[in-house]
């Protein structure tokens, strides 16, 4: 009887030890199952560590890539950066030559510290060439603009009376000429109204003359057009 | 009783499987070889059933013992960076289609043997009618 119940009880430990190896293996099947239905095998969280590897190598050498253009580019930027530094370092040189240029070309309206010189003519006895000494006296002053009755005084500036009229930059002008000049004001007052100098000379002569100074003078731009056609650079 | 026991087992462990949370992608390749290792115990029991050699403790120990070295052994291949699991899969699974062999040729045996007994019996018979 008791050997019965041992085998009995025997066999229900190895029925129930059996089941639940069972349920042990199917719950781990089973938990597997759901694992592998619910992941996305292409994501990177799930991929085997081998394509991790090879992805990382993969994605290694275009770091490397990318940093060597990366550098490259910076050293074009740099140059680029610098070659802009130099142009516009050289830009502002020309610019500044170019409106020295102006200045001396007298294509801009200019105004600064200078003289007036009011040159009285009652008897139109004044000639081209008074006219022409005077300008020559006053650049010997180093006058840095000069304009007769408002027409610019430049290298191409023709003084010439024809008749009754003066002809300055071909446009007909007649007395009295208020004769304006930039530079250093002294200077130029001295040049002029010195002993024998061209106040002293003009007035013995029977003209009015006076000399204003002032400390802003503005002279216009020659306003025609300057060409040249003969001339060659060497 | 045992097929009833097994049934009831894996029923539950189907229901409660599949309603788990889901495992960490690190451990997943733990559990999957040692369902392999397990595979491998269940059919080597269901193996000495057949050859009237079954052991209950030893199917348990061998239930568990070579889950939980098939897991080590795992674990010591990421460690080493040598696929170890592969090894183990190769032994398990080689193991377990030389139990389903011996399975198999145990039922064929057996089922060869009914019908020429069955055969041999109806011979018999109308021998001892005639």
């Amino acid at each position: 009887m008791k050997v019965n119940n041992n085998i009995k009880k025997g066999k229900t430990i190895v029925t129930f030890t059996i089941g639940i190896i069972s349920f042990i293996l199917t719950f781990i099947i089973f938990m597997q199952f759901k694992f592998v239905q619910n992941t996305d095998i292409t994501s990177i969280e799930n991929m085997r560590q081998d394509e991790l590897k090879d992805e990382l190598v993969l994605w290694k050498s275009k770091l490397e890539e990318v940093n060597v253009q990366l550098t490259e580019t910076n050293k074009k930027l740099l140059e680029y950066k610098t070659s802009i530094e130099n142009d516009a370092e050289s830009s502002k040189l020309i610019e500044e030559e170019l409106q020295q240029n102006k200045f001396l070309m007298g294509s801009t309206d200019v105004y600064g510290e200078g003289i007036v010189i009011y040159y009285e003519d009652d008897t139109k006895s004044v000639t081209a060439a008074d006219l022409l000494n005077l300008v020559n006296q006053l650049n010997m002053a180093e006058a840095e603009a000069i304009s007769i009755n408002e027409q610019r005084i430049v290298n191409s500036t023709e003084i010439v009376k024809v008749d009754d009229h003066m002809y300055i930059n071909g446009e007909r002008n007649s007395g009295p000429y208020v004769i304006k000049a930039i530079g250093n004001k002294k200077f130029l007052e001295s040049s002029l109204t010195g002993k024998n100098g061209f106040v002293e000379t003009e007035i013995e002569a029977g003209k009015k003359v006076s000399v204003e100074g002032k400390s802003n003078v503005q002279i216009p731009k020659y306003d025609k057009e300057q060409t040249v056609s003969n001339i060659n650079l060497e | 009783m045992v097929g009833i026991a097994i049934l009831i087992g894996c029923i539950l462990g189907a229901i409660l499987g599949m309603n788990s949370p889901l495992i960490p992608y690190t451990y997943s390749s733990y559990l999957a070889i040692s369902i392999v290792a397990a595979l491998d115990t269940v059919f080597g029991g269901i193996k000495s059933v057949l050859q009237k050699n079954f052991d209950i403790k030893i199917f348990v120990s061998g239930f568990f013992i070579n889950a939980i070295t098939a897991m080590a052994l795992t674990y010591l291949g990421t460690k080493l960076n040598v696929d170890i699991y592969l090894a183990a899969i190769i032994v398990f699974v080689g193991r377990i289609f030389t139990d389903m062999a011996i399975i198999r040729r145990y039922y064929i045996d057996k089922w060869s043997r009914k019908r020429i007994v069955a055969k041999s019996t109806a011979t018999v018979e109308k021998q001892k009618k005639e």
